[in-house]
């Protein structure tokens, strides 16, 4: 009976030491080769299209204003008291926990916002600047928003609340590379920690 | 009267009962509300979300069928719901709580939409909404500001 166990054993150490192995190696791996927690990363990068918008400050907002840095986008409105202030402030954490990285590799974070008619550029700075001094809100014309959620594969639909109205939106974050291209989308709900690792992960910031 | 041994064990257990108790509330002692907050109000935003754990601690089940508040113009339940990535708020007409059972009003979930502040107030202070029961049941809350759920 002995005799017959010892290769069943063998086998089975081997296995093991094996599975080990691979369990070592993945976690000496770089960073760039493990994949994201939570994103899903485009396999080709999908450049945006022209738009023409104006951020909280009042000026001029275009895709050539997201090229040479990487940025973090989240579509929202301010007339939404649960989902986007949630996720602002969860980017702000996010902001922080990136702050390490070179300045070059830190993204800008930026509010696109579903609701231009109730969303102006008055209404905008402070509220983002709420949650963050450096974030950036978009507002303009809805068909330029339009040209961006249609782009981006966000749904956006108004729906009658009392004697208003709200958005039902994507409630994903972005991430457009230097390019002013779409690299990855990172799906709600959203741990700030995991964001913040994927973005490592897909960034690869030496 | 002398201190002893039990009387005193039992003015500590009831003082870490009070202390658990974060938010406070008047009302019915079946039902706990702890961890009650709300966001503060970002400028140029006319309407904020408030959060709760709620347990019922009774035998039936329990049905809010309204918020009121003094410190709101309008004060309803909604619930935020993502499906297939959307973000979709509702506003619910009601709000069942099972016998024994605890709700969680939470960032992504059910919450009090509280609509026009009727006062100023900034992240410390506290704000009083009233929970109004299908069986006539009130219960007062005060909600703790905080910039967000982190603090």
């Amino acid at each position: 009976m002995q005799s017959k166990s010892k290769p069943g054993v063998l086998i089975a150490g081997l296995f093991l030491a094996a599975f080990l192995g691979a369990v070592s190696a993945y976690f000496m791996l770089p960073r760039s080769a493990q994949a994201p927690l939570n994103a899903t990363v485009l396999k080709q990068p999908r450049l945006l299209p022209e738009f023409d918008l104006i951020d909280q400050d009042g000026h001029d907002y275009t895709r050539e204003n997201m090229t040479g840095h990487w940025s973090l986008v989240f579509f929202g409105f301010t007339n939404c008291p649960d989902i986007c202030p949630t996720t602002l402030n969860l980017l702000a954490t996010v902001k922080t926990l990136l702050a390490d990285l070179d300045e070059t590799m830190r993204p800008a974070i930026m509010l696109v916002s579903v609701d231009p008619m109730r969303d102006t550029v008055e209404k905008l700075e402070p509220y983002v600047r709420h949650f963050d001094p450096d974030f950036i809100a978009i507002t303009g014309d809805l068909t330029e928003i339009q040209a961006l959620t249609t782009a981006m594969g966000v749904a956006v639909s108004y729906q009658p609340m009392g004697d208003s109205y709200t958005v039902d939106h994507t409630a994903a974050v972005f991430l457009v590379n230097p390019d002013a291209s779409m690299a990855a989308v990172l799906g709600a709900p959203h741990d700030p920690k995991i964001l913040a690792e994927d973005y490592r992960r897909i960034v690869r910031p030496r | 009267m002398q201190l002893n041994g039990a009387t005193f064990a039992l003015w500590i257990l009831v003082s870490l009962a009070s202390l658990a108790i974060t938010a406070s509330c008047t009302g019915p002692d079946d039902i706990i509300v702890t961890q009650a907050w709300v966001r503060d109000v970002p400028p140029g935003a006319h309407m904020t979300a408030g959060y709760l754990s709620i347990e019922n601690k009774n035998a039936v089940d329990l049905v809010i069928t309204r918020v009121d508040s003094n410190d709101f113009e309008a004060a309803e339940i909604h619930v935020t719901r993502i499906t297939d990535g959307m973000a979709k708020m509702r506003r619910i007409g009601q709000l069942e709580i099972p016998a024994g059972k605890r709700m969680l009003f939470e960032p992504g979930g059910p919450h009090l939409m509280l609509i026009k502040p009727t006062r100023e107030f900034s992240p410390g202070d506290t704000v009083s909404i009233t929970l109004v029961f299908r069986d006539g049941k009130r219960l007062a809350v005060d909600l703790i500001v905080k910039q967000d759920s982190s603090e």
